[in-house]
């Protein structure tokens, strides 16, 4: 447990915390995780990913099989951070402009008629893109595109999404018939892949009594959009140290098979590795952590805690791979177990 | 007043708390390397243990030195890494790794030196120096005892311990096989104890020749364990101490040549005897008593000697100028003082009122002209001293190689060269001859041993040189001799101490100079082998040269009843 530090005074000059962003940030951080928790059973890493990667500004994947609480947990954020929320099921027949909106002709009074542009589901703060590989490459890629630029075009005009605008779409891995698995470069979109692992049993007990009975919990609001836009911006501002820094290269260029000094597995079943955008989500995700953890620094070991969602969906693996059953968070393991800190 | 800007305020807290924490660091790292040295220290000490106990000489080796050297490598080194400089950045990553610091400190020292200064950075500075503050220093960079290195080194002297204890079987082993190992480190210890037995007496000469066979004494000692390398060692020294005593053949020459000289007046003549024994100890302390007795002669008795000792020089003056000129200054000393004596014999008859102070003058030039007779004499008594010391030196260091060469099974082909007149030949003798009767020249004293039956005919005037006899041990096969042969000398530049009998060094009433050709008066009857003349008249001190010699600490202590007895036996010869 970190100890914060009080009021900082340095000779006539007292700079409170109750006014500046530090203190403000965690507060509102462990309150989103306190109230989510009491929904989501049995997640704490899972809901500690989803708010990383929002505090982040970044988007999720999140991957499981269905029923482990995926699309509530989602809603369960966006209750709690008081932003609008949509839900969007991805189907093979879902139609770009069924998630960005379309122009409809409306009667006007006068009776002209005008082309109104109706805003799609994309069209909120916190957008839940559920199975987004059962829909077709072409919808796939509206919603990508609006991911990365954050705007959406409907005929000659450009709608610019709502501040923030998260997407967190999640994928069932098990039910690949008739899916259109997202492709490597939409993949690298989204700043963590988050996998919800099954729930233990002393987990599946709770969930059982909390959620078979009358009343449903629901979380309490304890921050807004803009205290969220807040602290997104603030966490970019958290300083990270040189060697720390030159830690998080070093693992993004060894999870490259081309690298001289990248492990043995990764030369043997990697195809890629990860993107100068993987490194960007290490760094940003370590921001996050190291708030969240209390402290106003990156440490070696956030940009180790990070870096499994931040990495897992950017290493593109060989048929090796497949054939042997290696997982890219084996690969992974293997990269940081090996990268020195020095 | 200046005010500091918070960032320059953290930045200075933060390098002073970093400041502690090098400090800490220092001396935990010294500690350990203080231990890592102790254990280097001793391994080094083990290594000098076992080689010393290869080769033998673990008795030898200096125990406090070797308790010193682990300690003091010990604390070399761990004063030594007190003084290896930290960087404050290494001290920061250092101290966030120790400490669980989570890089609070790395993060913070560099904010600080780049001067960011917004809210974050600020608490970020003050977060890391909090913590750095809370950091116990002694939890963090315990003062633990480095067991590794101590236990190392402790092993290591256990080691050492029971390797310098333990007697070393193969040299045991090849002690056992091989004598000459055993003989050699006998012959050690015994040039050990001769250099300990010489006393300078304020001698530089003397002194420098106790130091010389005290070093030779410990090359031997260490090269105890390779006989041949020992006796090699032995052979250096013996020629050092040789080289030494090179002028001591014009000492003992010119000492040869005087002695008929100071025999003719009698208070020389304890001077002239001592100089018949050619013991150079008996020499020294006799030029000594003459020269004490000198100061307390009357003016007549100065004169004379005066005379006797110029005489005494002029006959020296051929074989050494050194003594020729100490005698010379001598008599000049002694004629002044009995000039001076005599001057004032005279003032006090003629003058009776003569004043006090022209006496006392006159009396204070007699004492100082005594002053310098004594001086020259006592000059004497000195260079007469050293060279006894080489000569007892150098007949024990041949003692000592003989023993060491008849231990390797070797010939003591050496004698006859390295000391002439002091041949030891082995068991050769000079088989009769020598005998030559009535040559002044061959003055022998014959040999025992294998094969030695010679009894050779002593012969000459020359005072034998059976008193200064060397050689092997009576009944290990090797034969001795005493007494000179210039007919073994294989080195012309050898001693020159047996030429005392040589013909140009008799004493002789003859009116010639010795640059002057002419018969020589004790040739006459010498061809024929038939001398009739006793041993005593030929050398009328000859029966009491073997007690003399034995008296004397040239003849080594075990020979010294062969001696007698062969002395004896001639004794019962003579007719």
């Amino acid at each position: 447990m970190s100890v914060l530090p009080a009021n900082v005074t340095v000779g006539a000059q007292t700079i409170s915390p109750g006014g500046t962003t530090p203190y403000r940030f965690i507060e509102t951080a462990r309150a989103i995780e306190t109230e989510v928790g009491h929904v989501i059973i049995g997640q704490p890493e899972v809901v500690r990913g989803v708010l990383t990667c929002l505090l982040a500004g970044g988007h999720a994947l999140l991957e499981g099989i269905p029923g482990l609480g995926k699309t509530l947990l989602v809603r369960t954020i966006g209750e709690a951070l008081d932003l609008s929320f949509s839900r969007v099921q991805f189907t093979p027949d879902l139609m770009p402009a069924d998630i960005t909106g379309t122009s409809i002709l409306r009667d006007s009074a006068d009776g002209s008629r005008t082309l109104e542009f109706q805003p799609g589901p994309l069209f909120a703060n916190l957008v839940l893109a559920d199975e987004v590989n059962r829909a077709t490459p072409k919808t796939q890629s509206a919603l990508l595109e609006a991911m990365q630029e954050r705007h959406v075009t409907a005929g000659r005009t450009t709608h610019t999404l709502p501040e923030p605008f998260f997407v967190l779409a999640t994928q069932n891995p098990i039910e690949m018939e008739g899916t259109y698995p997202l492709p490597e470069a939409q993949l690298d979109r989204f700043l963590f892949k988050l996998t919800v692992p099954y729930p233990s049993e002393e987990d599946l007990l709770r969930i059982a009594q909390v959620t078979t009975g009358v009343g449903m919990p629901h979380p309490a609001r304890v921050a807004s959009g803009a205290a969220l836009l807040e602290l997104m911006r603030f966490a970019r501002e958290v300083p990270v140290a040189e060697p720390v820094l030159r830690y998080a290269v070093r693992i993004v260029r060894r999870t490259n098979p081309d690298t001289p000094d990248s492990p043995a597995e990764i030369k043997r079943f990697a195809r890629y590795g990860s993107s100068p955008r993987g490194l960007q989500a290490l760094v940003l995700g370590a921001k996050v952590r190291g708030l969240l953890e209390g402290r106003f620094n990156v440490a070696f070991e956030d940009i180790r805690s990070v870096a499994l969602p931040s990495l897992r969906h950017r290493i593109i693996l060989g048929f090796e791979a497949d054939a042997e059953g290696v997982s890219t968070d084996k690969l992974i393991h293997d990269v940081v177990s090996t990268t020195p800190e020095e | 007043m200046t005010m500091l800007s918070p960032t320059a305020t953290y930045h200075a807290e933060l390098r002073q708390e970093l400041g502690s924490v090098g400090r800490a660091l220092s001396i935990q790292r010294g500690l350990v390397w203080a231990a890592r040295g102790l254990a280097a220290g001793t391994v080094v000490v083990l290594g000098l243990v076992i080689a010393a106990w290869i080769r033998g000489t673990v008795d030898s080796l200096p125990i406090v030195l070797l308790a010193a050297a682990p300690m003091a490598a010990g604390m070399l080194t761990g004063l030594g890494s007190l003084f290896i400089h930290h960087s404050t950045s290494e001290l920061a990553r250092r101290i966030d790794r120790v400490a669980r610091l989570s890089e609070r400190s790395t993060t913070a020292l560099e904010l600080g030196a780049t001067g960011a200064d917004f809210p974050l950075a600020l608490a970020q500075m003050r977060d890391a120096v909090e913590h750095l503050k809370r950091v116990d220093l002694l939890e963090a960079f315990p003062l633990r005892v480095p067991k590794n290195e101590l236990m190392t080194a402790f092993f290591v002297v256990v080691i050492a311990a029971i390797v310098g204890l333990s007697p070393n079987p193969w040299l045991l082993r090849a002690r056992a096989s091989n004598p000459a190992i055993t003989i050699a480190r006998e012959q050690a210890q015994r040039v050990q104890r001769l250099a300990d037995s010489i006393q300078p007496q304020g001698s530089a000469e003397i002194e420098a020749l106790r130091q010389l066979v005290n070093k030779g004494a410990k090359a031997i000692d260490a090269k105890s364990n390779e006989p041949d390398a020992a006796l090699s060692a032995l052979q250096d020294l013996e020629d050092q101490v040789r080289q030494m005593s090179a002028g001591d053949d014009q000492l003992a020459s010119a000492l040869a040549a005087i002695a008929s000289a100071l025999a003719a007046d009698p208070a020389t003549q304890n001077l002239a005897n001592a100089i018949n024994t050619g013991d150079m100890r008996q020499i020294s302390q006799a030029a000594k008593d003459l020269a004490q007795a000198s100061a307390g002669l009357s003016g007549q008795d100065q004169q004379r000697v005066a005379k006797v000792l110029r005489d005494a020089a002029g006959q020296a003056g051929r074989s050494s100028p050194s003594v020729s000129g100490e005698l010379s200054q001598a008599a000049d000393g002694l004629d002044n003082a009995a000039a001076s004596a005599m001057a004032q014999a005279a003032a006090a008859g003629d003058q009776s009122q003569a004043d006090q102070s022209g006496q006392a003058q006159q009396s204070g030039a007699s004492a100082q002209t005594g002053n310098a007779a004594s001086d020259a004499l006592n000059q004497l008594s000195d260079n007469a001293a050293a060279a006894g010391e080489r000569q007892r030196t150098a007949s024990q260091l041949e003692s000592s190689r003989n023993a060491l060469e008849r231990a390797l099974g070797r010939t003591q082909s050496r004698s006859g060269s390295t000391s002439p007149g002091r041949s030891a030949s082995n068991g050769q003798g000079n088989q009769g001859s020598n005998g030559q009767n009535g040559d002044p020249s061959q003055s022998s004293t014959g040999a025992q041993g294998q094969g030695g039956d010679g009894t050779d005919a002593n012969s000459g005037a020359g005072s034998p040189g059976g008193d200064q006899s060397t050689g092997g041990d009576n009944g290990q096969g090797g034969g001795y001799s005493t007494g000179g042969d210039n007919q073994t000398k294989a080195d012309a530049s050898g001693s020159q101490l047996d030429t005392i009998t040589t013909p140009q060094q008799v004493p002789s009433n003859s009116p010639f100079t010795p640059d002057q050709s002419s018969a020589n008066p004790y040739l006459g009857d010498a061809g024929n082998a038939n001398a009739q003349a006793s041993q005593e008249s030929v050398q009328p001190s000859f029966s009491s040269k073997p007690t003399s010699g034995n008296d004397s600490s040239s003849i080594p202590l075990g020979l010294r009843d062969l001696v007698k007895d062969y002395f004896s036996s001639l004794d019962k010869k003579s007719p």
